[in-house]
């Protein structure tokens, strides 16, 4: 569990640092990293 | 003229930490589907925090910085009026609420996925968010409908991120220059 939840927060950090223009932009990284980094 | 600015400038407050936090409590459990253009209401019209210039200079500061425009702009407006503190009152203001229903939601949909109904619910949510998507894109991209290379660019975009599956930052990365240079070049 709380190697998930360092996975989520390393993802989202990612991603927020990235979200130029609004948090819809990244929602197509947001499905890939989900799909392939934790569910994956 | 004058006498309109004095009596702008003498209704204009500037709010309590408890103020903004509240203002920004209500937004969030308002704003389905965007909060944005309530949170220029708020702002501007009805508690006379900013002007609309104000509010819009804010506004573009914070669209090009990363992260949710509406998060950087309460960080912004408290940060503005009340320092460090106003800053995250405004930013735990505006998340509160939101949070709380969607790890709510979350228990439910995690106790109750089985259940046919809540599959339908959801089903039924997923299309209604995937149309407020697609109305989104629709909106941003109509002004680009006379500029050939913003199209381009946009299209290639697309493509990039869509089609090919690449990776956002380094698509960016190579757009952004694109985009500036041609704009610069043939606009």
């Amino acid at each position: 569990m709380p190697s998930l939840l360092i996975a989520l927060a390393l993802l989202f950090s990612q991603l927020s640092l990235i979200a130029f223009g609004g948090g819809n932009a990244i929602l197509p990284e947001m499905e890939r990293r989900w799909s392939t980094s934790i569910t994956g | 003229m004058t006498i309109a600015l004095t009596e702008t400038q003498a209704v204009r407050r500037h709010p309590s930490v408890a103020e903004l936090f509240v203002g920004f409590l209500q937004l969030g459990l308002i704003g389905f589907g965007g909060v944005l253009p309530l949170a220029r209401r708020m702002t501007v019209e009805q508690r006379r925090w900013l002007t609309g210039e104000e509010f819009t200079e804010l506004l573009s500061l914070c669209q090009f910085l990363p992260g949710g425009n509406i998060i950087n702009m309460s960080v912004a407006i408290g940060l503005k009026f009340r320092g460090m503190t106003g800053a995250f009152a405004c930013a735990l203001g505006l998340i509160a609420a939101p949070s709380t229903i969607v790890i709510a939601l979350g228990v439910v949909y995690d106790r109750f996925q089985d259940d046919p109904h809540i599959r339908h619910l959801f089903a039924g949510l997923a299309a209604a968010a995937a149309a407020l998507l697609v109305s989104t894109a629709i909106k941003i991209a109509a002004p680009l409908r006379n500029e050939p290379i913003g199209i381009a660019i946009a299209s290639l975009c697309f493509v990039a991120i869509a089609v090919l599956r690449l990776l956002l930052l380094p698509t960016m990365l190579v757009l952004a220059p694109i985009s500036a240079l041609a704009t610069l070049r043939f606009a």
